[in-house]
C-alpha cells in the first residue's frame, strides 16, 4: 500500500520566512549564496501493505512528521518515489486547524469536507461524531471554548468517520483524558481487522507497545530499524540511554 | 478521479459557507450589515459627483452603483484571496488539500455576496421603472468574464504573498489607483480625449464595468467585438497565472 524508495526530502534551512519583496530585490543584485540545506530524510525505503499498526519513534527533528507528510502528499520528495495507493487521512497534532469563531456544528462540516466526506454523509453522522468526542454540550458553542483535549476528541471522530485506506496520526493521542484514548485504541483496533492501515507517530511507547505490529525508527532523516515494536522500542530505549 | 472533483467541490462549498457565516455571523441581518459599505460608498459618490460628473448622465444613482458593486467585487475577492493561503495555512500544512481549493473558496464566497448585492440592485432597477431588456441574457457571460479575471490575479496575488510580505501593501496600493482608472463614477467618453481612448479602453476591468451598465442601465446588448477581446484577455491571464501557481504550488506548501 506505501512503498517509499530511496525517498529523501531535502529543506532550505534559514530562508523558509517570508521575506520583503524590496529585499528579495537587493540579494538577487548581490547574488548572495545560496543558503544552506538539510536532509530531514535521506534515502529511506519503506514497504507497508494494509492491515497494518506501524508505530514510529526517534527524537525531535528526525523527520517523522516529514516522512508522514510525504506519505499524505503534503511534500513531494525531493529525490526518490513514494508510492501510496489508496485514501490517505491525517491528523497531526498541531493542525486540527479548527476556525475558533465558527460553531462546532459548522467546523465539523468544514472539517469533514476536508477529510473528505460529503454534506449528507455528514448530517448523517453528526450525532454519531459529536457522540463519539463527548461534545454534546458544545455543538453550538464556538470552537474557540474547546480546550486542546477536547479538539482532539473533536478530530480524531471527524477522522474516524471519513472514508479512508490509511490513517496518519502524528503525536495525536496525546491531549485526550485516558478514558477517550481507550476508545480510540480500540478503533485502530477495528480500523486494523478492516485492512486499513494506521500509522503512529508517538513519544508514548507504552501506547505503541500496546497496539503497534512493526515500529519504525528514524534518526536523523535516516532510517535505524524497522521490525518488530518490542525489539525495535528496547533498542531504542538503550540509544537513548547510552 | 470523480471521487477527487467531488471532494474539491465539497471543500470549496464549505469554505464558502464558512466564510460566508464567519462575516455575517449567519444571519440575514449580518448581510444587511455588510451591505452598509457599498451603501455609504454609493451615498458618498453621489453626494460629490451628482451634479457635476454625473449631471449629465441619467440614473446616476444607479450608474453609479453598477460601478461600485462590480469595482467592491473585484477589490474584495482579490484582497481576500491574496490573504486565503496565508491564513489557512495551518490547513494546508497539515492535511493535504489542493492549494486552489482555498483560493476558490474565498472568491466565490466573496462572489456569492455579489450575486445577492446585484438582487437587490435589480430590486432598484425594477423600482427605479427602468426595466430590463432581452439584453440581460449577456449578462451571466460579463459576471463570468469577471471570475475569470479574479481567480487569475487571486491565484498570483496568494502565491506571492507567500512569498513576501509586502505584497499585500503594494496590492491595496494598486486598488487605490484602481478606483480612479475604471470609470465607477465616470464617462470615460466625457474627459478622456480620443487618442487615448483607445488605450484607456484595453483595461478588462473597464470593459466588463462599461458591458455590465450597456446591459443594464442602457438596455442594450454589449460591443461583441470588445467582449470577444477581454473574454481572450482575461483567458490568457487565467492561463499564465494558473501556470504560474501550479509551478509554486507544492513549494507554497513547504514555505507555509
Amino acid at each position: 500500500m506505501i512503498t517509499l524508495f530511496n525517498v529523501s526530502k531535502k529543506f532550505r534551512l534559514y530562508q523558509n520566512g517570508r521575506s520583503i519583496l524590496f529585499k528579495s530585490i537587493l540579494k538577487a543584485i548581490r547574488k548572495e549564496s545560496p543558503p544552506e540545506t538539510i536532509y530531514a530524510l535521506n534515502n529511506v525505503n519503506l514497504d507497508i501493505r494494509g492491515g497494518e499498526v506501524i508505530g514510529l519513534i526517534g527524537p525531535n527533528g528526525s523527520g517523522k512528521s516529514t516522512l508522514l507528510k510525504i506519505i499524505c502528499g503534503i511534500y513531494k520528495p525531493t529525490t526518490g518515489t513514494a508510492r501510496v495507493d489508496g485514501k490517505v487521512i491525517s491528523l497531526f497534532q498541531l493542525g486540527f486547524a479548527f476556525l475558533p469563531d465558527l460553531s462546532v456544528r459548522d467546523n465539523i462540516f468544514l472539517y469533514g469536507a476536508i477529510m473528505g466526506l460529503g454534506r449528507k454523509d455528514i448530517r448523517d453522522n453528526l450525532k454519531k461524531i459529536i457522540d463519539f468526542s463527548c461534545l454534546q454540550d458544545f455543538v453550538d458553542a464556538e470552537a474557540r471554548v474547546l480546550s486542546l483535549g477536547m479538539e482532539e476528541r473533536l478530530a480524531f471522530s471527524i477522522v474516524i468517520h471519513a472514508p479512508s485506506d490509511i490513517l496518519l496520526l502524528d503525536e495525536t493521542l496525546t491531549a485526550g483524558d485516558r478514558n477517550f484514548k481507550n476508545k480510540a485504541l480500540k478503533i485502530i483496533e477495528e480500523f486494523k481487522a478492516m485492512g486499513r492501515t494506521i500509522i503512529i507517530s508517538s513519544h508514548d511507547l507504552n501506547m505503541l507497545k500496546q497496539c503497534c505490529d512493526r515500529t519504525l525508527w528514524l534518526s536523523s532523516g535516516h532510517l535505524v530499524a524497522f521490525d518488530n515494536t518490542g525489539k525495535v522500542i528496547d533498542k531504542y530505549i538503550d540509544s537513548c540511554q547510552g | 478521479m470523480k471521487d477527487v472533483k467531488r471532494q474539491y467541490i465539497n471543500i470549496v462549498r464549505e469554505f464558502v459557507i464558512a466564510g460566508f457565516k464567519l462575516r455575517t455571523g449567519g444571519a440575514l441581518l449580518g448581510f444587511i450589515w455588510t451591505l452598509l459599505h457599498p451603501l455609504s460608498m454609493l451615498i458618498i459618490l453621489y453626494m460629490l459627483f451628482s451634479r457635476r460628473l454625473g449631471s449629465n448622465i441619467e440614473h446616476y444613482g444607479i450608474f453609479l452603483l453598477i460601478g461600485i458593486l462590480h469595482w467592491n467585487f473585484f477589490s474584495r475577492a482579490t484582497v481576500s484571496s491574496l490573504r486565503s493561503i496565508m491564513s489557512k495555512r495551518i490547513i494546508l500544512r497539515n492535511i493535504y488539500i489542493p492549494p486552489t481549493a482555498v483560493v476558490a473558496g474565498s472568491i466565490l464566497e466573496v462572489c456569492l455576496s455579489f450575486l445577492l448585492e446585484l438582487c437587490i440592485l435589480a430590486g432598484l432597477i425594477v423600482f427605479s421603472g427602468l426595466g430590463f431588456s432581452s439584453a440581460i441574457v449577456w449578462f451571466p457571460l460579463v459576471i463570468l468574464i469577471q471570475l475569470l479575471l479574479i481567480g487569475g490575479i487571486s491565484l498570483l496575488l496568494s502565491c506571492l504573498n507567500v512569498y513576501f510580505n509586502d505584497v499585500e501593501y503594494i496590492w491595496d496600493i494598486v486598488l487605490k489607483l484602481g478606483f480612479f482608472v475604471v470609470p465607477i463614477f465616470y464617462d470615460p467618453a466625457m474627459f478622456i480625449s480620443k487618442g487615448k481612448l483607445a488605450f484607456y479602453l484595453m483595461n478588462p476591468l473597464t470593459q466588463i464595468v462599461i458591458f455590465a451598465r450597456d446591459i443594464l442601465l442602457f438596455k442594450r446588448a454589449p460591443n461583441l467585438i470588445n467582449m470577444l477581446y477581454v473574454f481572450l484577455f482575461v483567458l490568457l491571464i487565467f492561463f499564465i497565472c494558473y501556470a504560474i501557481f501550479k509551478k509554486f504550488e507544492d513549494a507554497i506548501v513547504e514555505r507555509l
